[in-house]
């Protein structure tokens, strides 16, 4: 767990500065004696894409609760959009979309009767067959908007349910598992218009399970049982779980132990094998930009033919992993 | 948009959605009106308002006289009683009894007439195999009828056999009168012996005279005293007549024959009034005889009449309240169900983060289930006025006033349950106790006026039974809008109403 002053003094590069729109201390909900979200300290900045990665039970779906004000905290504060959830007004919610887990509209209803109901809901105007339109279009289910809900596929109800959260244009957008049991083109296409959103000022509070979506976030927390164990940029998340960049080098010729071991102890790059083959060995540096073009130059030097040097970029199920591995080792001392 | 503008949009929204969703189960609104219609139908072809018929059997001993007046008897007084026969044994006719084989049994003593000359009431034995105490009083009841008849049968005989009495009394009654004139001639001749002689023919006719016409003149006087100017002759003569009678002879048999001329003058005008008594003696007696035996026995007789000027067929009674629980019980059910349908379904939880309010989702949801209800109301309500014949005596527009509040109150329960139950069951169980309660405590079909005061307060919590109330005056009565009793329904309504927004703002808060 990160305490309060490692998230504020979070290094989040070539973000200007933005009015927060999401900020939390403290924030912790138990149920029955059990602490669903503990401690939580987090600020999302207006217009950021917010991921929040989680395994199954981590507290993501607690803490967006917390967030819309469905949830009183138990301690902590919280502040969305400038305000205390539990004492939204209408304006306030407004400006406020929110995607639920489960499939909450009518089975009953046409898919652009659900549009209609929703929008109503908000109180968009009875002009509004265009925008609907437009955003089944974006969803891909105009072709079926006559068709009853509860004769379309899961996916396409995943979808309308994204469509009607739009339906109002929102400021903020909380979005639980938005992409869970979507195929993964529309998936990609999801992530496209969150991020055409993104671009219209729009802030999204994103929560997967899919941690490889991490990649489309501006910022992602990463939970575990409760707690939020950091935030960082994605990239950051990957230098925070290795303590570094990794560069992936390959030889035509044998790499040998005696080499392996000059190239980890260069005192140049503080290197560390990570994995390694007869030609391919892997390296932990601090920085992969300066290490690559010194490894080149070193093996050239020894007259070791090497054909290729790269930043090795490992998936974020691995990053996800280590983090969590690394929390847990902290936490066992 | 202005505040008002998007309150209209967020408020139509259920009206648009609950309405697609009804509408498209064409099944459920084809039941809910014909379903009540065929009901009504049905029960009007198959309810009939006349009383049972039951099958009696009738115990009687082997050798009694009165097998075949029980018999002639049981066979005239009425479709209430279907003569099964008679049989001596008791044990198996109340076998048969037991088998259903027949409704009723009567047990008739074997000496009637010897309890009734020993001044004793002779009781007729009944048996019934009823569990239903409504039957059960049925049967009682056509027990006293039976009875009843009996005795009347009894009486009119008896008062037949002393009008043919008082028949043969004419004889007596010319030589009373001829020996009164004859005495009152001897006295205006001033002829002492003369008189003394017809003195002592007079009182022999007037002995005879009074035992031979006792029970006729009894009858006949007892008649008049009961009823007074029932007959045709002056009640205050009459009433007297056999008195006078025997006051006549006391008096006849206490004067000693006159001596003097003052005597002889009082004794004349004392045989002109005994001249006199014996004529009305005489009227009395045509005038009893000439009277309707059925007329004695039962001399006043029942025509009733309504005021409304309509006679009600057991349907046409129960129509309207039955459109009042039918409309009641089906919007209470609607409105039940529909906001734990909501929580059930998670939508809740999307109305919680949306800006609607509390008092926007009830009131969209009152006006569509109140849209839906009008469509119903009114289909109902022409079927069974224009079908079915139901009498609609008063004014349509107070009977859609009163639709209008029933259903707005009724929706407001319906409301009141959906937000207190955790699940559709509870709803469910809920709205049918409502239904159970209205059944028996509305006046749906036992009648107000009978329960037991300090429970009315309990009748009067419930929308059916001012409905009830309200639709008997206005279609069966044709009378205007009882303000009171619309008053207090519309008041349960709007307490409802406070309720449901109380407890649906506490449950749109943050937990």
């Amino acid at each position: 767990m990160l305490d309060r002053e490692q998230v504020e003094t979070q290094e989040i590069p070539d973000v200007p500065e933005r009015p927060l729109a999401i900020r939390t201390r403290e924030l912790t909900k138990a149920f029955g004696g059990e602490i669903a979200v503990n401690k939580i300290n987090m600020d999302v900045p207006t217009g950021a894409v917010f991921g929040f990665i989680g395994p199954s039970g981590s507290g993501k779906t607690t803490t967006v609760r917390l967030l819309m004000g469905l949830y009183e905290p138990d301690d902590g504060e919280i502040s969305v959009l400038g305000a205390r959830p539990s004492n939204f007004k209408r304006h306030d919610r407004e400006r406020i979309g929110y995607l639920p887990q489960l499939f909450v509209l009518y089975p009953d209803l046409t898919v652009w009767e659900n549009m209609n109901f929703t929008a109503s809901l908000y109180g968009v105007s009875f002009w509004r067959t265009k925008l609907l339109n437009r955003l089944l279009d974006l969803v891909e289910l105009r072709e079926d908007k006559h068709k009853l809900v509860r004769n379309i596929s899961g996916g396409m109800q995943r979808r309308l349910s994204l469509a009607a959260t739009l339906v109002h244009d929102p400021d903020l957008l909380f979005l639980d598992e938005p992409t869970a049991g979507i195929d993964p083109i529309l998936r990609k296409k999801f992530w496209d218009y969150f991020k055409e959103l993104q671009v219209n000022g729009h802030t999204l509070f994103v929560t997967t399970q899919y941690v490889g979506e991490a990649a489309y976030c501006d910022f992602v927390g990463v939970m575990s049982e409760g707690q939020l164990l950091t935030v960082n940029t994605p990239e950051g998340l990957r230098r925070e779980a290795y303590g570094g960049d990794i560069v992936k080098l390959g030889s035509t010729e044998r790499i040998d132990y005696t080499l392996r071991q000059e190239v980890q102890n260069l005192p140049e790059l503080k290197s560390r094998i990570l994995n390694a083959t007869d030609y391919e060995l892997q390296l932990l540096v601090d920085d992969g930009a300066t290490a690559t073009p010194y490894l080149v130059e070193y093996f050239r030097d020894r007259r070791k033919s090497i054909n290729s040097v790269e930043s090795f970029f490992p998936s974020y199920d691995d990053v996800f992993v280590k983090l969590i591995e690394k929390h847990r080792n902290n936490e066992n001392g | 948009m202005d505040r008002f503008s998007r309150f209209i949009v967020r408020s139509t929204t259920f009206l648009r959605k609950e309405l697609a969703t009804i509408f498209r189960q064409p099944r459920l609104i084809l039941t809910l009106i014909l379903g009540p219609f065929l009901i009504m139908l049905l029960f009007g072809f198959a309810f009939r308002a006349e009383g049972r018929s039951l099958r009696t059997l009738f115990v009687i001993s082997d050798n009694s006289p009165f097998a075949q007046q029980v018999q002639e008897f049981a066979q005239t007084i009425g479709p209430a009683i279907v003569y099964e026969g008679i049989i001596p044994d008791r044990d198996q006719a109340l076998s048969r009894l037991a088998r259903n084989e027949v409704d009723m049994v009567i047990i008739v003593p074997d000496n009637p007439m010897d309890l009734i000359r020993n001044n004793e009431q002779a009781t007729l034995e009944m048996y019934h195999n009823e569990i239903d105490p409504i039957q059960v009083d049925y049967v009682r009841q056509v027990g006293r009828l039976y009875v009843d008849s009996l005795n009347r049968k009894v009486l009119q005989s008896v008062t037949a056999e002393n009008q043919e009495e008082a028949g043969t009394l004419q004889d007596k009654l010319e030589a009373a009168q001829s020996s009164a004139t004859a005495y009152r001639e001897a006295l205006a001749a001033r002829n002492a012996a003369a008189a003394a002689s017809e003195k002592q023919n007079l009182n022999t006719d007037l002995v005879a005279l009074r035992i031979l016409a006792g029970a006729s003149l009894g009858i006949a006087q007892g008649t008049n005293e009961t009823f007074g100017g029932g007959t045709t002759t002056d009640p205050d003569q009459n009433a007297n007549t056999l008195t006078d009678l025997d006051t006549l002879i006391q008096g006849l048999n206490s004067t000693p024959d006159p001596t003097t001329e003052a005597e002889m003058q009082q004794q004349e005008q004392d045989a002109a009034e005994i001249e006199s008594s014996i004529a009305e003696l005489n009227t009395s007696l045509s005038d009893f005889q000439n009277m309707d035996p059925n007329v004695i026995t039962s001399p006043f007789t029942v025509k009733t009449e309504s005021v409304t000027g309509i006679e009600l067929e057991l349907t046409d009674f129960f129509t309207p309240a039955v459109i009042v629980l039918l409309l009641q019980h089906l919007f209470v059910t609607f409105a039940a169900m529909s906001i734990v349908a909501e929580r059930r379904a998670g939508t809740m939880e999307l109305f919680k983060t949306s800006p609607i309010s509390s008092s926007e989702i009830l009131v969209g949801k009152t006006l569509s289930f109140f849209v839906f209800g009008l469509v119903i109301a009114a289909m109902i309500t022409m079927l069974v006025v224009y079908v079915l014949g139901t009498p609609m005596l008063g004014r349509w527009e107070n009977y859609i006033i009163a639709v209008v509040v029933l259903l707005l109150t009724s929706l407001a329960v319906g409301f009141f349950i959906s937000l207190i139950s955790e699940n559709d069951t509870q709803a469910v169980q809920f709205s049918m106790l409502l239904l159970l309660a209205s059944i028996f405590f509305s006046g749906f079909f036992l009648d107000l006026r009978l329960m037991w005061e300090p429970m009315k307060a309990f009748s009067y919590i419930l929308p059916a039974t001012y409905g009830i109330d309200i639709m008997h005056d206005v279609m069966l009565r044709g009378l205007p809008l009882p303000t009171t009793v619309i008053g207090g329904l519309a008041l349960i309504g709007l307490i409802m109403f406070l309720a449901d927004w109380f407890i649906l703002r506490r449950l749109m808060q943050t937990r």
